[in-house]
């Protein structure tokens, strides 16, 4: 469509990295959020951010389900329902896949709001324009799972990500009878570090 | 051999599906067929073209070059006449004849101007096209001079530019945002009782029309407009309401809805209802047909009835699948379904107030179950939209929260509609973070069950509810997991 991509064909052929969460390791600590927040400042350094007139935003949420604290990131999403819903043609995907907001061109409207069924795109309420995580275009990879402490958010290809999971898989299964209690949401997944 | 692939119509629909097709078959001939001369825009800003503050290059979709580039022969300022599904060839209006293997019928929806005495009269505009726009951008600034009607006083209350709105629908509202810009004032004649009647409940419209009320609009409820007034040259003075009453004006516009545009698929005799029937695959009734964008009547997922959602985002992925299906169709085992549309979905900042409804939002009937919050905590700051986008300005947060009908302080209000245990509807109003999770349960009809219930009536759901209380999540076919 008009809006979502701009190279045909091979950007989509491709199997882009994208920001997998695992959601069992999370601790709730907030340092993806920080960092995101920080890397999308004027001055990209905490210090200068928190005094940053208007405070920069987060573009990752560690949402809370009772005591659990689950990270929520933008997926690109290969349909993306955010860049098929933007009437100016803000939002689209770029040539390696990744779905960009070029907030020149947002007139704040909310509909990529309304559309994204995991709510990780916001309102900066004081530029009047649409937030979305754009991947950390200056950093070797984005800047919230760098600075994951417990290594729950991962920058991997899709096919990685699983091979991963599905290891993390076999070694629960084998060590069931030993008693490893599953995650939240059935999410197996005592050590995938170790699986890895 | 090439496949050759015709479109009619380029609007978001057509250049949506032309640009997937590309992708999908380097080596077809794609042609495009479009109604208005323009290079296709996005629509929706129209109403930046009649206060200057966008251009025919900011709105375009494309630069020009992307058409050569992607290989799209384009036709413009012509409309499709017939199809003629026995030979496979289309003929437009013009007499032009071209083969087709595939069909994408996406010829959009027309302004719906009603019959009323008058309505021809120049300095009466629907806003639908860039035409529209630029003829409502040059009456506008004529009034402003005071040149568009000779020898308009006032006497109705308006002494200055003076703008008639028929209908508080979203493109009067979005017509009348750039004209208050440009310093005219602006009544509002509606045939309901609120603005926005076919979109909010009366609360929500009320708080918007407290909003315009505070821009110095004027707004009449419950009337219609009977007759345009116009002077020997045929241009509109004023218009008549069904009480009697005249109002003068300098411009009216007329906000009265769209209308699918059928002439093509019925002189084709093609299945048509309120628009072009398609299928599950977005088929029409005719083989290697397809249709897409506002022309068409589709399956509401909320109701299950069939609906004519004309819609930005509807018909961009609605042209995404029709793409998809006219080069691996027809058999149904190689095509994408379109799994439907929610007949009622907008979003925008009205008069100021970001405004997100969708599905039912005020249905009759017992099986349905509303529950309402209002926030008025000190701590939302509330969200004034960009300066002038469909209503206040910057800096407005003095005028937040003061719709009369909800409060004053009110910061924000929303509304959720259960049938059962399913989300059928909802609104949002002031604040609109993570409408999309709600927009999920309406989309999916997946029960919430008591505890995203509860979250959801709090204003708390977040997609780490859904995902983590082992429901199905939403979208789950597009999610990489």
């Amino acid at each position: 469509m008009p809006g979502t991509d701009t190279v045909a064909g091979a950007a989509r052929s491709a199997a882009p990295q994208e920001i997998y969460v695992v959601p069992s390791r999370c601790t709730g600590c907030r340092s993806c959020e920080m960092a995101c927040a920080v890397e999308h400042s004027q001055s990209k350094s905490l210090f200068g951010a928190i005094t940053e007139t208007p405070l920069p935003r987060r573009r990752i949420y560690v949402e809370a389900v009772d005591t659990v604290a689950v990270p929520v990131a933008c997926r690109h999403c290969d349909e993306a329902f955010c860049a098929n819903a933007c009437i100016t043609g803000a939002i689209r995907r770029d040539s390696r896949g990744f779905v960009l907001l070029d907030d020149s061109r947002c007139i704040g409207c909310n509909s990529c709001i309304m559309l994204c069924p995991f709510g990780v795109i916001q309102k900066d309420e004081t530029r009047h324009v649409a937030v979305k995580c754009d991947l950390c275009p200056d950093l070797p990879g984005p800047a919230c799972v760098a600075a994951c402490p417990t290594d729950a958010l991962r920058f991997q290809e899709a096919g990685d990500f699983a091979r991963s999971r599905r290891r993390t898989a076999a070694v629960v299964g084998a060590a069931a009878a030993g008693g490893v209690v599953a995650g939240p949401g059935g999410d197996a997944d005592p050590d995938p570090a170790a699986a890895d | 051999m090439s496949r050759q692939y015709v479109i009619l119509g380029a609007s978001a629909a057509g250049i949506g599906a032309a640009a997937r097709l590309r992708e999908l078959d380097p080596e077809a001939v794609i042609t495009v067929v479009g109604e208005e001369p323009h290079y296709a825009y996005y629509r929706p800003l129209l109403p930046f073209l009649i206060d200057g503050r966008q251009s025919l290059a900011d709105i375009a979709f494309w630069p020009e070059q992307w058409y050569a580039e992607q290989r799209v022969r384009l036709i413009l300022g012509v409309r499709g006449h017939r199809i003629e599904p026995d030979r496979k060839v289309v003929e437009l209006e013009d007499g032009r004849r071209f083969d087709y293997d595939a069909l994408l019928l996406a010829v959009g929806a027309d302004s719906r101007i009603p019959t009323i005495p008058g309505i021809d009269a120049s300095g009466a505009y629907p806003l639908r096209t860039i035409d529209d726009a630029e003829r409502i951008a040059a009456r506008a600034r004529a009034a402003l001079a005071g040149t568009a009607v000779a020898g308009r006083r006032g006497g109705d209350g308006v002494d200055g530019a003076h703008a008639v709105l028929l209908g508080a629908g979203l493109v009067s509202l979005k017509a009348a945002e750039p004209l208050m810009n440009l310093g005219m004032r602006c009544t509002f004649v509606v045939a309901s009782a609120h603005p926005l009647s076919r979109v909010v409940d009366a609360r929500v419209g009320g708080m918007v029309a407290e909003r315009l009320l505070e821009r110095g609009a004027r707004l009449y409820f419950g009337r219609e407009v009977t007759a345009l007034l116009h002077d020997a040259d045929d241009s509109v003075t004023g218009v008549t309401l069904d009480t009697g009453e005249s109002l003068a004006c300098d411009l009216v516009i007329v906000g009265k809805g769209v209308a699918p545009n059928l002439e093509p698929a019925r002189r084709s005799e093609f299945a048509c209802h309120w628009g072009v029937r398609a299928g599950l695959y977005l088929e029409t009734t005719s083989p290697d047909v397809y249709a897409a964008g506002d022309c068409v009547e589709t399956n509401d997922v909320v109701t299950g009835g069939q609906q004519v959602a004309a819609l930005w985002t509807n018909a961009v992925s609605m042209a995404h699948i029709a793409a998809y299906n006219m080069v691996h169709g027809p058999e149904p085992g190689r095509m994408r379904r379109f799994p439907g549309v929610i007949g009622t979905m907008n979003s925008g900042v009205v008069a100021g107030l970001p405004i997100v409804a969708m599905g039912l939002t005020d249905p009759v009937g017992e099986r349905y179950e509303a529950v309402t919050a209002v926030d008025r905590s000190a701590g939302f700051t509330g969200n004034g939209g960009p300066p002038g986008e469909l209503g206040a300005s910057a800096g407005d947060d003095a005028s937040e929260g003061s719709g009369a009908s909800v409060g004053r302080g009110v910061r924000a209000f929303r509304k959720l509609v259960f049938d059962g245990d399913r989300l059928v509807g909802a609104i949002l109003a002031g604040r609109v973070d993570r409408a999309g999770v709600y927009r999920g349960f309406i989309e999916t009809g997946l029960p919430l069950g008591p505890t995203l219930r509860a979250a959801a009536e709090e204003g708390r759901l977040t997609y780490a509810d859904v995902q983590m209380r082992g429901q199905k999540p939403p979208y789950a076919n597009y999610m990489p997991m």
